[in-house]
């Protein structure tokens, strides 16, 4: 019998694990990406002697790429190797007060007990909510196509449904954390949650209080050699499953036959293939990839999600009471999510997020030097001018981290580059540069994504970030899982 | 099956004909060729070799490159495998030949290098057995990467490079076949 081909549209981690899940089936496999290197936002570049990731930089559920290399019969650690992290994150508040958030739940409590005198059972029986609403959602959620019936009547989802009430579907993650936090600080600090799939945590749904879980639970990790160590291994292994790359290959359109996807198109040249498997955001695919087909509206106009503004500093100097992950917390959390979502602007006291991996990964930065990604949500581009912004921005952060640090970082920054909402666009073909797709600001936005294959189109299937069941490496990594098992089930 | 190579002297005179990992492993000078294609924006495609290839794994290196048959002329040789290892066929022209020597791990390419160049527009369907990757490169994209990671090319490669670019300069125009 002939090798099925199969191309995948776009290598960011969603198009690379569905590559090695087809390749692994049986399928060959080519795919296309526009840029010149693979990894979309899991990419990483060089400034001067730092190296810096460029985009994300938490790393939950490692497992779900060490599955990859097993499903290949390979040792993971031949290819990737990565640390559980002791602490999670290092919160700086704007009182001076200063908190670690440990790994270990007991650990944690008893640092929120000594900081801010709340007894330290509250913290370890949230994050054991955390738990269960994790385990009652992933099988739902997170591994199983959101949008076939047979998923409604599945064992867990019957589960899920006895157990509504623990889900808290119709609280904010705002309104579920104050209920069960006795401290504003505390509260902050779980808020903070929504934004790991760009949300706002006074919208977002308390079923989203399940994210502490996958840090404090399942625990963070940090990938030898940085994030980017993901996507290099990821590729290498899909190259060794037989597939080919393709890139700065743009494909120009997804070819459709008689309700079939029949191929894609690069350069004028139609390149067949039995299935195509899209990885760009769903809005562009639609607009752009599929301009005949007519998209659901009402999925494509759901909000998306927050933005970013990244400034890369490479720092000549060495900070011991900074860690790999540090929050530095806004005032009023309230506004600065209202300035998000409904003003579409940024505010003049954001939260800042620093991430330094030389922490953790030494050569990342010349000796006692650090290499600082430093990072505020914004809203995704609908025509701010964001040049402005970005130079306010970068005043009103250093502001703050040097009030917190009690010294002037901006004489200490040696190397500098940004990554603004346009720019994420342009690179990464995420609509607006919202770094998530769709946002969750709505107790049914799990609903509202769109599914991991096309309705009326038969051997077109979606991954990545903007489709179910969302963004972030874990949420795209089961995405291509999802698309797989209907692939094998479209085709067996 | 065995594959056998076209041992050479210094003017590329065959001489006899031996099992092309016993030619590598001893080091003996043999007849093979680099194909070089071109697009026709001046883009020159490149392909990075399957991890499974038996030296320079993984490494960016020129369209493809392989040894002739014995019995076998070079250029339905670069023909024949362009269609093997990248799925296509175009025509080629013979633009210079070259001996080199170079020490990879425990073999030893000696090879008199037959450089064919060619023009086609289009996407290249290669074999995965034989490549992971592939891309047309801006000529100035392949300066830069081998002044910043030159280890991430093949020794071939960087040895024939200069010339080509050079040809590429002398032509003004794209190479054309």
């Amino acid at each position: 019998m002939r090798q099925r081909n199969a191309i995948v549209v776009g290598a960011g981690i969603a198009g690379i694990a569905a590559s090695i899940r087809l390749s692994l089936a049986g399928w060959k496999v080519q795919v296309h990406e526009a840029n010149p290197y693979a990894g979309g936002k899991l990419t990483s570049f060089e400034l001067g002697g730092f190296r810096f990731d460029a985009g994300p930089s938490m790393f939950t559920m490692p497992h779900l790429v060490d599955e990859l290399y097993e499903l290949a019969g390979k040792k993971p650690t031949d290819y990737f190797r990565y640390h559980k992290l002791e602490e999670a994150c290092r919160y700086f508040y704007p009182d001076q007060t200063r908190l670690t958030a440990w790994g270990n739940p007991i650990r944690f409590g008893q640092e929120v007990q000594e900081k801010l005198g709340v007894d330290s059972a509250q913290v370890v029986r949230h994050l054991g909510r955390a738990r269960k609403k994790f385990e009652l959602t992933k099988g739902i959620f997170l591994e199983k196509s959101l949008h076939k019936a047979s998923t409604y009547f599945s064992r867990d989802v019957l589960r899920a449904v006895a157990h509504l009430p623990s889900l808290s579907l119709t609280a904010t993650m705002d309104g579920h954390n104050r209920k069960h936090l006795g401290h504003p600080k505390l509260v902050q600090l779980f808020n903070r949650y929504a934004t790991y799939n760009g949300s706002s945590p006074y919208k977002a749904p308390a079923v989203l209080n399940l994210i502490p879980h996958l840090e404090h639970g399942i625990g963070a990790a940090i990938p030898e050699g940085g994030m980017h160590a993901i996507t290099r291994s990821l590729v290498r292994l899909a190259e060794e499953s037989g597939v080919v790359f393709h890139l700065g290959s743009r494909v120009e359109e997804i070819s459709v036959e008689g309700g079939r996807a029949n191929g894609i198109k690069v350069a004028g040249q139609l390149i067949p293939a039995d299935l195509v498997v899209c990885n760009m955001d769903i809005y562009p695919a639609y607009k752009h990839l599929l301009p005949r087909l007519k998209g659901p509206r009402r999925i494509l106009e759901q909000p998306r999600s927050s933005s970013a503004l990244i400034f890369y500093w490479g720092i000549r100097s060495a900070f011991p009471e900074l860690g790999l992950h540090n929050i530095f917390f806004s005032a009023d959390y309230q506004d600065e999510f209202n300035c998000i979502f409904d003003r579409k602007e940024v505010g003049g006291d954001p939260t800042v997020y620093v991430n330094i991996t030389s922490k953790a990964c030494p050569e990342d930065a010349p000796e006692g030097m650090e290499n600082w990604f430093v990072m505020i949500n914004v809203p995704h581009d609908q025509g701010q001018d964001w040049d402005a912004i970005r130079l306010k921005a970068r005043a009103d952060v250093i502001r703050k981290i040097n009030a917190s640090l009690g010294l002037d970082v901006e004489p200490l920054i040696v190397e500098e580059d940004f990554l603004d909402p346009p720019r994420i666009a342009s690179k990464t073909s995420s609509h607006g540069g919202a770094l998530y797709g769709a946002s969750s600001n709505n107790s049914m936005a799990a609903f509202f994504r769109h599914a991991n294959f096309s309705s009326g189109v038969k051997g077109l299937f979606f991954c990545g970030g903007s489709v179910h069941p969302g963004g972030g490496i874990p949420l795209c990594l089961l995405g291509a899982k999802i698309v797989a098992d209907l692939v094998k089930e479209d085709y067996s | 099956m065995a594959e056998y190579v076209i041992l050479v002297d210094e003017q590329d005179r065959a001489t006899g004909e031996m099992e092309k990992l016993e030619a590598h492993r001893l080091g003996l000078l043999h007849r093979a060729f680099s194909v070089f294609v071109f697009d026709s924006f001046g883009r020159l495609l490149l392909q990075r070799r399957a991890w499974g290839k038996y030296h320079s794994p993984g490494l960016w290196t020129n369209t493809c490159c392989s040894h002739p048959r014995a019995g076998e002329e070079t250029e339905a040789a670069a023909h024949r495998r362009l269609q093997e290892e990248m799925g296509f066929d175009c025509p080629v022209r013979h633009a210079f030949g070259f001996t080199y020597r170079a020490e990879l791990g425990d073999l030893i390419e000696h090879e008199y290098d037959h450089v064919f160049v060619g023009t086609w527009d289009g996407i290249p369907l290669p074999a995965p057995e034989e490549v992971a990757g592939c891309k047309y490169w801006e000529l100035d994209e392949i300066e830069r990467g081998l002044e910043s990671q030159h280890e991430q090319f093949t020794a071939w490669f960087r040895l024939i490079w200069p010339r080509i670019r050079e040809l590429q300069q002398l032509a003004k125009e794209p190479i054309q076949a």
